[in-house]
């Protein structure tokens, strides 16, 4: 009784510890909604006011945002919130925040379920609290956070079922849950059902001595993706995603089929395919590097290996630790093959696709590694606990140092997290285009038209994206006339509702307009072609106080 | 049973020795490996190196000094086959096919069957690195061996003076092998409880140290180990990193205290450590070895892909059933792995490669485990071995032309042109058509060039040549001028000489291309200029 008490003191520690750190200074910290926040956001509001998106859409599966398609669970469930709790930058990260914190009891109830130890448990529960990518992606709108929440409970349900005589109870909650998980990200789509057939392998004599009570439930988990089927198969939109974010984009890949080219038609295409098959798997591989996972994943800077990694630096010899420790753990031999197949195809969508790593797309595996570690802590423990003879002084020596080497790694990621990363990021989020909405809205009534050129760089120029969401949200612009004003332009990336036109400056051209306001960057207006300074009316800096954007009144 | 077990493993080590030979002119040199090859050919036929001096026990390269046993094995080559790739190979083939021997072997002490044997060894003759590192002139292959051998004759309480022979072997090698000597000499006394411990590593300290310290003397040794083998020490990014972030934070008011407790010199520990640690990405030893093609193959990681499975399944079966020393062979990858903690940022190829040996031992013991659990999954692997070797390296036009900078097939044409036209004429040839292009001018050129480029230091480092015989080579700083009526000179020039040159003589480069010939005469400017080829 006394040993229940202090585990669910230790949990419950342990979950305030992960709402701490996930919700201290929400609103304030990434230090600007980036284009899929305040694109969802905006969304949000615009289907709780409307029922419809920005486009026009009714009630819509697939939210089209930039260049992109969204899946529905996260902005339904922010107009929900929104609903309750009203606007504010924070609404869309608080889902994420929610998700981030339930996650911690998930992983908690899953590991008791598949390793029946609720030491190990509550280890893995403890990394998740405080694990960088998990702090990270729960302070965003994030819509993994909450996919890996409904995939931890549906494997609890399911091996809850097996522990429980195939309680039907059991195996309709894992249909629901999965069920959610396939319309919260899109990569589930393909990592869930590959889980999903490898656990049915796995654990292939529960299923067949329980073929038929796990039919219906199979039945119900179909019909509930049946919508999410129908629409993959008539909308091609639904593709479009995966096909503009898969390898295949990747140049360095392009220069290798280039290499590869032959004049032999068969033998082409057999050097093209071997090309794509070699380099995926490389990058496949890539995801396991160790630097990546503990140094510099999460591209908090721009100082090399000075960053931060998805895990907690002091987390890596744990999590060698926790390997050991399964590997030679006697029994759970299903168990372990399915911590192996989870790692492996859990990597699988940021192994295939173009950008060098991704993070947000291995959340996954890194939850599963926390696990592993959690493992590996108890191991070391445990180990520790069984030093005899003259090593008396080790048994507290040790421990201490590792909860100062635990806290001095998890304040130098909250220094990287509150201080360098908005420093030497700052324009990846898009700063400052909040503070540019917000100064164009007080010069309303002041001009004709209102021009703004999003070309803009702290070292080197990118156009952003979303400028007129930013626009549109900052000036609590109603979605019912946003849907019907926004339009696009004649003129180079020009999109236009009220009196805004979001486009690319052509300065010889536009400084003769009259009665405008133009926002332009130096990368696209150099200050020596202004020839009256007077006009510069605003400068908007970066978050490191560098310049990044001009108001020009003309 | 004896007889047929002698035949396979002699077909294994001819069918090693035939991998690494053919084709004998790939891959092609790079420019450290033409310059070991043309010393080679100058030891041989005077006794001299590229510099004119003789015999001597450190030469130059041009990013370090190299140690002479790799020099001297090129020369036997050389003295054997001529100054042609196969003279400058073939030692190199030799010592590889010997790796494959040695593992059969080493093997022996982990598991006395002649299957396990067998298929480490067989797993080290299709290594693609170690093919790869086994067909030109460089110290990997030679340290490989030698570590091998040692290992070899170490726990086999052989003679003890083919271990001191071993050991000096491996110092006149390669500087990694001073730092790696040591430990591993002292850990495998330790794990198989040899007799003469002491001893043996006492002769280890004495034979180290009389490498290191000679080199000492040299004037820019000491510079030479701080940029080759400590450059961590003197990486600024890591020392600016530190002071931009702390920066950072006393800006936004976090304690002094706590921003100097967070970002210190002890990120160059944690620096180091995850860069040695980096040594052991999987991308590495099963995709792809070395993307650069210097060292391995482009397209093809240390192993083929499928040994991935084998060798998780070896990792698991050592710590599930394996016995105390097999637990502890995995330390040997640190071991031979820990001098890369100083060598921050490059990734050291030769410090990994010497692992592959005993990693054969491990994926030896998964592909065992395949067998066990089914013949025809051990025969698909071999099969699936086999064809991703075959198809890469019966295929290697991919590989010329992602090694086209590195390893380039195409100089020797125009640096035979330009060496012919030098023997009567004045020549210059711009220094970034290839990378390091002064040793390929000394190996391509069909006859001995004039070397007057002797200097006056006995040990110059990072030696850039500037001139050779009537050959003037062209840098970024140089700029071009009228010759004299009596001076003309021809430049085989790159796209950046070609650009200045243009400039200069206001030529256009379509000029040049409309007269399709490969050297166009400007009389009026008595230059000649030949097309650019880069």
């Amino acid at each position: 009784m006394r040993e229940l008490t202090s585990k669910i003191f230790l949990i419950i520690a342990i979950i305030v510890l992960g709402i701490l750190v996930r919700f201290f200074k929400l609103a304030d910290f990434p230090v600007q909604l980036n284009h899929d926040e305040v694109t969802q956001l905006y969304d949000a509001i615009s289907i709780a006011q409307t029922g419809k998106d920005i486009y026009g859409n009714f009630l819509p599966f697939i939210f089209p945002s930039i260049g992109d398609f969204k899946p529905p669970f996260y902005t339904y469930i922010t107009s929900l919130l929104y609903l309750i709790f009203g606007g504010g930058d924070v609404t869309i990260r608080l889902a994420s925040s929610i998700f981030g914190v339930l996650i911690i009891p998930a992983v908690y109830i899953f590991t008791s379920r598949l390793l029946k130890n609720s030491i190990i448990a509550l280890s893995a529960a403890f990394l998740t609290s405080i694990a960088p990518f998990e702090i990270f992606f729960s302070r965003k709108s994030f819509e993994n956070g909450a996919g890996i929440f409904f995939i931890l409970l549906g494997f609890t349900s399911l091996l809850s079922a097996m522990q429980n005589k195939a309680s039907a109870k059991s195996l309709y909650l894992s249909a629901i849950f999965f069920g959610v998980t396939m319309y919260t990200y899109f990569s589930h789509i393909i990592t869930l059902p590959l889980l999903l057939i490898a656990f049915t392998l796995i654990y292939k004599e529960f299923f067949l001595v329980n073929l038929k009570k796990t039919l219906l439930p199979l039945s119900f988990f179909v019909i509930f993706l049946l919508p999410l089927i129908i629409l993959i198969i008539t909308n091609p939109n639904t593709r479009f995603r995966s096909q503009t974010v898969f390898v295949t984009q990747d140049v360095n890949l392009g220069r290798n089929i280039d290499y590869s080219k032959t004049d032999n038609q068969i033998l082409d295409f057999f050097t093209k395919n071997k090309a794509i098959v070699d380099f995926s798997f490389n990058k496949y591989l890539d995801q396991f590097s160790v630097t990546y996972l503990f140094s510099n994943g999460l591209d908090f800077t721009n100082q090399g290996s000075l960053g931060v990694g998805p895990l907690l630096f002091i987390q890596l010899p744990f999590l060698v630790l926790g390997i050991i420790y399964l590997v030679t753990l006697k029994g759970f031999n299903r168990e372990k093959k399915f911590v192996l197949v989870w790692t492996i195809l859990g990597m699988i969508p940021s192994g295939l696709t173009f950008e060098s790593h991704s993070p947000h797309r291995s959340v996954m595996v890194f939850t599963m590694f926390n696990i592993i570690s959690g493992a590996g802590l108890y191991s070391f423990c445990k180990s520790l606990r069984n030093l005899q003879g003259n090593y008396q002084i080790l048994k507290k020596l040790i421990p201490a140092g590792i909860v100062i080497a635990f806290g001095i790694n998890l304040l130098y990621f909250f220094h990287m997290y509150f201080v360098n990363f908005p420093y030497e990021k700052s324009q990846y989020i898009q700063y400052p285009f909040k503070q540019i909405a917000q100064y164009v809205w007080s010069q309303y009534d002041n001009f004709d038209v209102i021009i703004f050129d999003p070309k803009f760089g702290d070292v080197s120029p990118m156009i952003g994206v979303g400028a007129h969401y930013y626009l549109a949200y900052y000036g609590n612009y109603p979605p019912a006339k946003f849907q019907k004003e926004y339009r696009l332009g004649n003129k180079p990336r020009e999109t236009i509702f009220d009196k805004f036109s979001i486009r690319e400056v052509y300065w010889p051209e536009d400084r003769s307009l009259k009665n405008a306001l133009i926002i332009v960057s130096p990368w696209t207006v150099p200050l020596n072609d202004i020839e009256d300074k007077s006009k510069i009316v605003k400068t908007f800096y970066f978050y490191n106080n560098k310049k990044a954007f001009y108001a020009i009144k003309l | 049973m004896r007889f047929a077990s002698n035949w396979l493993l002699i077909s294994l080590l001819l069918l090693s020795f035939i991998i690494r030979l053919l084709p004998v002119d790939f891959p092609n040199l790079t420019g450290e490996e033409a310059r070991i090859s043309y010393r080679g050919y100058t030891l041989a036929k005077y006794g001299t190196d590229e510099l004119g001096r003789r015999f001597p026990l450190i030469f130059n390269g041009l990013d370090d000094y190299h140690l002479p046993a790799v020099s001297y094995i090129t020369m036997i080559g050389v003295m054997l086959f001529g100054k042609t790739d196969l003279g400058v190979r073939i030692p190199f083939v030799l010592i590889g096919t010997l790796v494959v021997f040695l593992t059969f072997a080493v093997a022996k002490f982990f598991d006395a069957g002649f299957l396990f044997r067998i298929i480490s060894a067989f797993l080290v003759a299709s290594s693609p690195a170690l093919i790869f590192s086994s067909k030109t002139p460089n110290e990997t292959i030679v340290l490989v061996f030698i570590f091998m051998l040692l290992f070899y004759l170490l726990v086999n309480s052989k003679n003890l003076w083919l271990i001191i022979l071993t050991m000096l072997a491996a110092t006149l090698t390669s500087k990694l092998a001073w730092f790696i000597l040591l430990p591993f000499t002292f850990y495998i006394i330790w794990l198989f409880k040899l007799r003469r411990g002491i001893l043996i590593l006492s002769l280890g300290v004495v034979i180290t140290t009389l490498a290191v310290l000679p080199f000492l003397t040299i004037p820019q040794a000491k510079r030479s180990l701080l940029e080759n083998n400590f450059p961590i020490f003197s990486n600024s990014t890591i020392k600016n990193g530190i002071d931009t972030l702390r920066g950072q934070g006393m800006k936004e008011g976090w304690p002094d205290i706590v921003s100097r407790l967070l970002f210190n010199k002890s990120h160059f520990l944690f620096v180091g450590l995850l860069h040695w640690l980096s040594h052991f990405n999987p991308t590495i030893y099963f995709g792809q070895f070395d993307p650069n093609g210097k060292m391995g193959y482009s397209y093809l990681g240390g192993w083929v892909k499928f040994l991935l499975i084998p060798f998780i399944l070896g990792l698991v079966t050592i710590f599930k059933k394996g016995d105390r020393k097999l637990k502890l062979i995995l330390v040997l990858f640190l071991i031979f792995t820990y001098p890369t903690f100083f060598i921050y940022p490059k990734v050291s190829i030769e410090a990994i490669t010497l692992i592959f040996p005993f990693m054969a031992i491990i994926i030896a013991f998964g592909f065992v485990q395949i067998m066990e659990f089914s013949k025809k999954a051990a025969l698909l692997g071999i099969f699936l071995i086999i064809f991703e070797l075959a198809i890469n390296i019966c295929n290697i036009s991919p590989e010329f032309k992602s090694t086209n900078w590195i390893r380039p097939s195409w100089v020797e044409a125009p640096i035979l042109d330009i060496v012919n036209f030098s023997k009567d004429n004045k020549t210059a040839i711009s220094d970034d058509i290839i990378f390091d292009i002064s040793p390929f001018i000394y190996w391509y050129s069909p006859f001995d060039l004039a070397n007057n480029h002797l200097i006056d230091m006995d040990f110059p480092y990072k030696l850039r040549q500037t001139r050779i015989g009537k050959i003037l080579i062209v840098g970024s700083e140089n700029n071009f001028y009228n010759c004299a009526l009596d001076e003309p000179t021809s430049i085989l020039a790159s796209k950046r000489d070609l650009a200045k040159v243009k400039k200069w003589l206001n030529l256009t480069y379509e000029m040049a291309v409309k007269k399709n010939i490969r050297i166009i005469l400007i009389t009026t400017q008595h230059i000649f200029l030949i097309q650019p080829y880069a």
